[in-house]
């Protein structure tokens, strides 16, 4: 049972991700990954509101926050969250359904995928 | 006796076809036969697994490796074979490490509550991380060792499993999944350190095949073997945890046999 990890102790354990650039609008952006983890987050609403820190996150079903960490090159415009090319990924009152990604450390939920597309590292 | 499988084992370069329904003898005078080329090996008959009106068309229940399984809210992915812990003698069914949340620790079949897989075990994963998979609680009584390929063939009886040493670059892969359904290709690396978002991940495998959203925790497979579960993807490829570092991981082993 090596390695064997349960959740609860390390989200107090883990360093945060996630860093915030006037670059990129305050989002919480983290470095790319080699690979993405390939779970669907179940469904969940996108809010957005500029005067907030951190200005975007996500609304589960069951009204719970999700703290959203996106991929290196990410910004928040006017139309919403944009990917390096300025495609628009996510727009106030969106529901998400196919965002790919996992927990970091700190508990929030660094997104790899989402509209069909992956970020990661050529 | 019928031939069920029938696979190319790339580091002998042998064929190997699956036989159901013969004794050990026949097996042998048939494998007498066709030495050195061919080799021949027992397997499972297919199983046409009958299913519920409900099941139908919407692939969920009864389960099996290859179906959509949620917490409901925290991640939905594919689930993976059922394990059998050679300690305890408890027999779980399994997904990816990442798709687990101390918050959400109740597993369903699809994306309601109307079909009660169990509650969370263990799961690892998070930098370090040597797997990334996890084990949950269940009590079906279904065949525990078949794998739903495609909506012709929904459950595969899967009856024995690769090792590391035996699944080298080259070596042929399929997997099944939520998003991307069946599909093949070789392994083209072993024993790698990637980054993910979730941590650093030591010993992955790839083969060339991409994944998409919720197929993590599918099964790896090679005719009717199991080689591992889906993690993640990046470009083409997809990034999976092997069956013996899954082992190494919980002291468990895929079910192989329909009684486990």
């Amino acid at each position: 049972m090596r390695h064997l990890v349960l959740l609860s102790t390390l989200l107090a354990a883990l360093s945060a991700a996630g860093c915030a650039s006037a670059s990129s609008g305050g989002l919480p952006t983290a470095p790319l990954v080699d690979a993405c983890p390939a779970g669907r987050y179940v469904a969940f609403t996108i809010a957005i509101d500029r005067s907030a820190t951190p200005p975007v996150w996500g609304v589960g079903a069951s009204g719970q926050r999700l703290v959203l960490v996106w991929p290196e090159g990410f910004a928040l415009a006017e139309a919403g969250v944009l990917d390096p090319s300025g495609r628009v990924v996510a727009r106030a009152g969106q529901v998400i359904d196919d965002a790919m990604g996992g927990t970091d450390g700190s508990g929030a939920d660094v997104i790899c995928g989402i509209g069909g597309q992956v970020y990661v590292k050529h | 006796m019928s031939m069920v499988t029938v696979g190319v084992d790339v580091p002998t370069s042998q064929i190997e076809v699956g036989v159901a329904g013969a004794s050990a003898s026949d097996r042998d005078a048939l494998a007498e036969v066709l030495a050195p080329d061919v080799r021949v090996v027992a397997a499972d008959p297919l199983r046409s697994v009958s299913l519920p009106s409900i099941c139908d068309g919407i692939s969920v229940c009864p389960l099996r490796a290859g179906l959509d399984v949620s917490n409901l809210g925290y991640e939905e992915c594919t689930s993976n074979d059922f394990f059998h812990d050679t300690g305890s003698g408890i027999i779980w069914t399994s997904t990816s490490g990442h798709c687990f949340s101390s918050s959400w620790p109740n597993w369903y079949e699809g994306r309601t509550t109307a079909h009660f897989i169990g509650g969370n075990v263990v799961w690892s994963f998070h930098g370090g991380m040597y797997v990334d998979a996890g084990l949950i609680y269940q009590s079906s009584t279904m065949p525990k060792n078949l794998v739903y390929v495609s909506s012709g063939q929904k459950g595969r009886a899967m009856n024995g499993y690769l090792t590391n040493s035996q699944q080298t670059s080259g070596a042929v892969a399929c997997a099944a999944g939520i998003t991307s359904g069946y599909r093949c290709n070789y392994v083209n690396g072993t024993n790698l350190t990637v980054s993910t978002t979730v941590g650093t991940w030591y010993h992955a495998w790839r083969a060339g095949f991409g994944s998409g959203s919720g197929d993590s925790g599918g099964p790896v497979f090679y005719g009717s073997r199991d080689m591992g579960m889906v993690d993640a993807t990046s470009g083409g490829n997809t990034y999976y945890s092997t069956i013996d570092w899954i082992d190494s991981e919980f002291g468990v082993y895929p079910c192989v046999t329909s009684s486990c």
